[in-house]
């Protein structure tokens, strides 16, 4: 069953327009949401949890169409905004009571684990913590009524290294169970190319593409080639490509160059700029 | 909503510390001071403010913003506002009332009685009732200019409203109150509705 299906979402606001967006998310995986800033990431996440509405389309969650019973789909749903929105004067206990009295399924034994595992602080305010603490407690939060689909909204952004390495785990350990699934944007695109199965590259409000992780990495690569080479490819085998006095570096489709070129393997960093930006 | 109720009563706890020890000086001096009941309002009307003071610090930690992803309807995420005033109110008028029958032992007037706690009540809803809606429709930044015009006119209206002919103020007949009290009811039940209405109109939560 797929987790999330979106179909034909449109949204506008003033200059920007999320223009007919249609992705599906299967259960089981965790698709990474990348794009530049105002590229509608959070639009579309809003979107998804009936926060904002849309000019047309749809959303389906486990089948469920977002727009009917969005309270009952919200039981089901654990969400990371990229400000955690908890009171600033409550601590983890309370905001654990909280929660508890909101969600039916809340795990309070589940929850002081996590924050037990977190080395989350249990008495003090939440004004007090720091950025990577805020998104731990939240992320603590977001896992503790048993969801199934977690929605994460810039999740890492501002994290350092060895606490963005703790929730990234977390997220991988949420999804072993193959009725989950995670929705994730971020503009650190190392975390999701560690993480994700699927990609979907949004750019100016458009969808680019959503493939499956594993299959842009074999289907695109780098070449380092003379112009001439360069110019001589068919112009659907390249995608992007940059000058220097040493040659051309150029994005490539492997299937459309000449068999026996040497290909070298593209990040999906480096794939979503040379996409976005085309001739640089 | 128990569960955004509860939020409610950390936060009250947490910042309406001063505000709940002013109610307990106002209190006592409401019925310490003999014939003087104008005292017992002000607690009303900071039970009153209370709920439109926890909105603005929702807006200003981002939980307004937060709550549109927990299993709650938007009518949801405003009728908590109007039922903590409830409650919040109802606990302030009974603590009036008792204080009231206490000090007024032995003697004791029910008309007089019933005076007060229809304009209690009165002064408890009309408050969130009339500065609500301006608060869901521009946030609680503007929303402050509606309350302080509100709160210069009721404290001015209440004084004149209780002051008596001889300057000592004292309560009316209960009949006169009770028409407002039913008044300020009717108003409460429509500014509920009203703010549901606008929260459920808007682009964002």
């Amino acid at each position: 069953m797929n987790a999330l299906e979106i179909h034909d979402l449109s949204k506008t606001y003033g200059d920007f327009r999320l223009d007919r967006l249609s992705l599906t998310l299967p259960s089981g995986c965790i698709m990474g949401l990348v794009g530049e800033n105002g590229a509608g990431k959070s639009t579309t996440i809003q979107l998804i949890l009936g926060m904002i509405r849309g000019e047309s389309g749809t959303v389906r969650i486990y089948g469920r169409d977002n727009r009917e019973g969005i309270c009952g789909i919200k039981e089901d749903l654990g969400v990371v905004l990229d400000e955690a929105g908890f009171p600033e004067c409550l601590n983890a206990m309370q905001i654990g009571r909280v929660l508890q009295n909101s969600y039916r399924n809340w795990d309070e034994a589940q929850f002081e684990g996590y924050l037990s595992r977190l080395a989350l602080p249990v008495r003090k305010p939440f004004r007090s913590f720091s950025r990577g603490m805020k998104m731990k407690l939240a992320i603590a939060a977001a896992l503790s009524h048993h969801p199934k689909l977690l929605i994460l909204d810039e999740p890492t952004s501002g994290l350092d290294p060895v606490v963005r390495s703790e929730v990234v785990e977390l997220f991988g350990e949420f999804t072993r169970d193959e009725s989950h699934a995670v929705l994730i944007s971020s503009h650190i695109v190392s975390d999701l190319e560690r993480l994700c199965d699927y990609i979907a590259f949004l750019h100016k409000g458009r969808l680019m593409l959503c493939e499956e992780k594993d299959a842009l990495l074999e289907r695109y690569g780098v070449i380092h080639a003379t112009a001439a080479f360069v110019a001589g490819l068919e112009p659907s085998a390249v995608l992007g490509k940059r000058e220097s006095a040493y040659g051309v570096e150029a994005l490539v489709r492997r299937s459309r160059i000449p068999h026996g070129t040497p290909v070298s393997p593209v990040s999906i960093e480096d794939l979503f700029v040379w996409m976005t930006k085309g001739d640089m | 909503m128990k569960g955004l109720l509860l939020k409610d009563f950390y936060m009250l706890i947490y910042y309406g510390k001063v505000f709940l020890l002013l109610m307990l000086v106002f209190l006592v001096a409401g019925t310490a001071i003999e014939q003087n009941t104008v005292f017992l309002f002000f607690p009303c009307l900071f039970a009153g403010i209370l709920p439109m003071t926890l909105q603005a610090y929702d807006e200003r930690s981002g939980w307004c913003h937060f709550s549109g992803t927990l299993p709650y309807t938007r009518a949801q995420l405003v009728s908590v506002k109007y039922l903590f005033a409830l409650l919040l109110g109802g606990a302030v008028v009974l603590l009036t009332t008792v204080l009231f029958v206490l000090s007024s032992a032995p003697v004791f007037s029910l008309p007089k009685l019933l005076a007060l706690l229809a304009a209690a009540g009165t002064v408890t809803l009309l408050v969130p009732a009339l500065l609500l809606p301006f608060v869901f429709r521009f946030g609680s930044e503007k929303g402050r200019i509606a309350y302080l015009i509100l709160v210069g006119g009721l404290c001015a209206g209440g004084l004149f409203f209780l002051r008596g002919g001889q300057g000592q103020p004292s309560l009316p007949g209960w009949a006169g109150p009770g028409v407002f009290f039913g008044a300020a009811m009717l108003l409460f039940a429509g500014s509920w509705l009203l703010s549901v209405s606008i929260y459920q109109a808007r682009e964002s939560v």
